[in-house]
């Protein structure tokens, strides 16, 4: 919400310039003050680090800023603190804005001996005749952590080895946790080649392991890095359980490093570790609930129906959940008692683990149920019995019955039967099959059926086939009779064909009026087509008048000619032997051939 | 003897021996019969199992081997004698109502109805619709071939080249689907009381649902043993060959 304040203007007279020269002043008293601040004197004490382990040693810094002190205040007097003066001075320069500023540092080494919370108070110094006080600083100083067995604080290992087992005693079944602690001492740049052996001994199984965050620690003055590896067993008996020594060999590589980085000195070591006893205690025998399977650890239940409005002889599928800490993989499903009307099959399971260990997680059972007969109202109590090591007691988780409403089946339908009406209408329920047959019957043969029969198909095509030949003609005739020229080519064609068969059977009949008009008749019509002329208009004189100019050679004017005059001739003089006429056959075909290259 | 002659001679042979083949199947039938009247009905499945393994058959040694499974409790079995019956004789009355009777048996009494577009393509075999359709199509391309033989008739014959289109298209799409469904698809009944379907092709498959004997059901896939079956709820899932009676598709055969 945007308020409005009402503009109240002043009535004094404001000079112009006012506004600029307070401005500008405002600037310059602020300059002033920077400039003044960075060029104070000043005197501080810090540590490098203000916590350490008894024994341990800090570096107090007494920093002077622009100026130098007349003396080095003594150290002050801390019980359970030795602090002495190393003599160690430097001078530094520092700039800020443009601003140098000189300082001057005076160290002093700060041990401690004792456990506790300390602070050294503040110190006084004179620079330039004018005093200054450094504020005080805090030290906490912790107990020094117990140098693991068999290693001298004095003088430890470079890289050693040791297995810590927190919990002593164990169940059998009881799932818990070690871990292997490989140290390595500060100085070691680098591992390879780390060639481990497996946990070995009696009395447990091992589960899964997991590499764990390093972290730093120190033993007598030596400081270390830590790799742990966590790790699972499990107590498989009771009695004592000893995990003997693991040996891992590897390499450390030193300093100093070379010019690519990489170490130059390099040490083969194998490292094992002491052998650690714990004990495996039996399960009580006392109180013990009777669907107990051997379950160890923490869990809860949780158990899921459906459906739960079934048929006979349909399935409820059962969905049970076990969550908790333990050794999952080694749950099993307890027998339930009270589910004598169902029909159970074996179950189905899967863990899903909540931590890289599988320490905890949830193990899931998938059961069957078919309900047997109408008789079954409910899904009897579910449990699961388990021993708590913590509580160091047996527990019973239960889940109540569930109510499940059981239809009748179909089978266990009766056949059905029809209202009361017309017998004739409504025939009686059948009960029973038809009677055999007494009557062999016709024999056949199993075949394909007909579609997949090649013969079959093939007879399919004939009246395809058929109407695609008839669709071919009729464009043909179309074609013929939208092209007048086409169809009196093919109409000569059969002419000549016919004439040229007469015109054999006239010279074996010896009849050479026909045979001459025939031959006449084959040239006109030729020629008529060939030059779309009208066969009856065609004469001799037509060879020189249409076919020389259009280049016909005058060996076949000449054959034209021969032939148009032979046919003259023999009306006149028909008197011609059968052989003759018989020769001139060929030449007319000869003729009619040549005729057909002719294209007007 | 000349090669005619010794033809003319084998062919009148086997002519003259169809009816004695004919006859020793005849009594072999009524062997198997009689075994069945008098409640051996496992040895009259072994007398008509032979009878069908001899070579050609008839819907009667299907239909009484149906019979005689059904009575020996095995559903599933005389289902699928009754369907290689049916396949012979489509129409035979007795065939289809034990074939019914054994369907719904199989559902525990409850009747069974197929579906209506089932139904319908039952009405005729796969011949049949084969037939009706080469019917069709023969007089759409002999009305076309008309057209072209006598274009003037074009106009009037129009509405019978449509009709005879139509016809052949729709009986088409019936010889297609009646193809697929009967022929191209096998299918297989379960012949166990009961049986485990599973997720995959593998004993340790968890079980997805069960079906019991009878059930037809739709083989979609095969891998070693097993094979991967649709059930009449829709139902996809895996089950062992041996659980089952597979029908071959495009033959009549039962074959394990």
């Amino acid at each position: 919400m945007v308020k409005c304040v009402p503009q109240v203007k002043s009535e004094r007279f404001r000079p112009q310039w006012g506004r600029g020269a307070s401005g500008l002043l405002g600037a310059m008293i602020l300059w002033l003050a920077t400039a003044t601040s960075l060029h104070a004197t000043s005197f501080t004490a810090s540590l490098d680090h203000d916590t350490m382990i008894v024994g341990e040693t800090a570096t107090l810094t007494l920093s002077f800023q622009d100026g130098s002190p007349s003396a080095i205040p003594a150290p002050p007097s801390v019980p359970n603190l030795l602090i002495q003066d190393t003599g160690a001075s430097g001078i530094s320069f520092n700039e800020i804005n443009g601003v140098q500023s000189r300082i001057w540092t005076h160290n002093f080494i700060v041990k401690g001996l004792q456990p506790g919370d300390y602070t050294i108070p503040s110190m006084s110094v004179t620079i330039d005749g004018q005093l200054y006080r450094s504020q005080p600083v805090k030290l906490s100083v912790t107990k020094t952590p117990p140098a693991p067995e068999g290693i001298d604080p004095a003088n430890p290992d470079i890289a050693f080895m040791r297995l810590a087992v927190p919990k002593k005693t164990v169940y059998v079944g009881e799932m818990f946790r070690a871990e292997l602690q490989l140290y390595l001492r500060e100085g070691i740049v680098r591992i390879t080649d780390v060639q481990p052996s497996p946990a070995q001994g009696e009395g447990f199984t091992v589960g899964k392991s997991q590499e764990g965050s390093h972290r730093q620690a120190r033993i007598g003055n030596s400081g270390y890095s830590v790799i742990p590896v966590n790790m699972v067993f499990t107590a498989a008996k009771a009695g004592r359980i000893t995990f003997e020594p693991m040996e891992y060999s590897m390499n450390l590589l030193f300093g100093p490093i070379d010019f690519f980085g990489r170490p130059t000195r390099m040490q083969h070591v194998a490292l094992s570790n002491l052998p650690v006893t714990i004990q495996a205690l039996p399960l009580p025998t006392n109180n013990v609930p009777p669907g107990f399977n051997g379950a160890v650890g923490n869990y809860s239940l949780a158990v899921n129906v459906s459906p739960t409005n079934v048929a006979v002889g349909d399935p409820v599928n059962v969905k049970v959940e076990i969550t908790g800490s333990g050794a999952l993989e080694n749950v099993a499903l307890p027998t339930q008692t009270g589910w004598q009307q169902f029909k159970l099959y074996p179950p189905t399971s899967e863990v899903h683990a909540d931590d890289q260990l599988g320490m905890s997680g949830t193990k899931s059972f998938a059961l069957t149920a078919v309900p047997e007969n109408m008789d079954v109202r409910e899904l009897p109590p579910f449990a699961f019995s388990y021993f708590d090591p913590d509580q160091k007691t047996y527990r019973t988780l239960s889940h109540p019955a569930v109510p499940l409403t059981i239809r009748p089946s179909a089978a266990s339908l009766p056949p059905p039967t029809f209202s009361s009406g017309n017998v004739s209408d409504n025939p009686p329920p059948v009960r029973d099959v038809v009677p055999i047959k007494q009557r062999l019957g016709t024999l056949a043969t199993i075949s394909p059926p007909l579609i997949q029969q090649p013969w079959f198909l093939a007879l399919q095509a004939i009246p395809a086939v058929a109407w695609l030949a008839l669709l071919f003609n009729r464009k043909q005739r179309e074609r013929l009779a939208n092209n007048p020229r086409l169809r009196r080519q093919k109409q000569v064609e059969q002419t000549i064909r016919t004439d040229l068969h007469n015109l054999r059977r006239f010279a074996d009949a010896n009849q050479p009026a026909d045979f001459f008009a025939t031959i006449f008749h084959l040239l006109q019509e030729r020629l008529g087509e060939r030059l779309d002329l009208p066969a009856s208009a065609i004469t001799e004189a037509v060879l020189d008048e249409r076919l020389r100019p259009i280049g016909v050679s005058d060996d076949q004017l000449a054959a034209l000619h021969e032939l148009f005059q032979t046919c003259n001739q023999a009306r006149y003089a028909p008197d011609t032997t059968h052989e003759e006429l018989l020769s001139l056959i060929p030449k007319v075909e000869s003729a009619l051939n040549d005729l057909k290259k002719v294209n007007a | 003897m000349t090669a005619k002659t010794f033809i003319l001679f084998t062919l009148l042979l086997a002519f003259l021996s169809l009816p004695l083949f004919a006859r020793d199947l005849a009594s072999d039938f009524d062997a198997a019969n009689k075994f069945y009247e008098q409640g051996h009905y496992a040895d009259a499945v072994t007398a008509y199992d032979k009878l069908l393994a001899s070579g050609p058959v008839s819907e009667s040694v299907y239909f009484n081997r149906g019979n005689a499974y059904f009575k020996l409790g095995q559903v599933g079995r005389a289902i699928a004698s009754y369907r290689q019956a049916q396949r012979l004789a489509p129409r035979d009355r007795d065939v289809l109502a034990n074939l019914q009777f054994a369907r719904s048996r199989a559902r525990g009494g409850a009747p069974y109805h197929a579906d209506r577009w089932r139904t319908m393509l039952a009405s005729l075999t796969l011949n049949e619709w084969t037939l009706l359709t080469c019917v069709a199509l023969w007089v759409l391309f002999a009305l076309l071939a008309l057209n072209q033989w006598r274009p003037g008739l074009k106009l009037s014959l129009r509405n019978f080249v449509l009709g005879a289109g139509i016809a052949a298209v729709c009986f088409g799409i019936c010889l297609f689907v009646s193809l697929n469904v009967d022929y191209l698809t096998p299918s297989a009944i379960v012949t166990v009381g009961e049986a485990d379907v599973r997720n995959g092709p593998l004993e340790e498959s968890p079980g997805v649902f069960k079906v019991r004997d009878g059930t037809e059901l739709e083989v979609l896939d095969t891998k070693d043993n097993w094979l991967q079956v649709l059930d009449p709820a829709q139902r996809v899932g895996w089950m062992r060959q041996d659980q089952v009676l597979l029908l071959d598709a495009g033959k009549t055969q039962a074959s394990r």
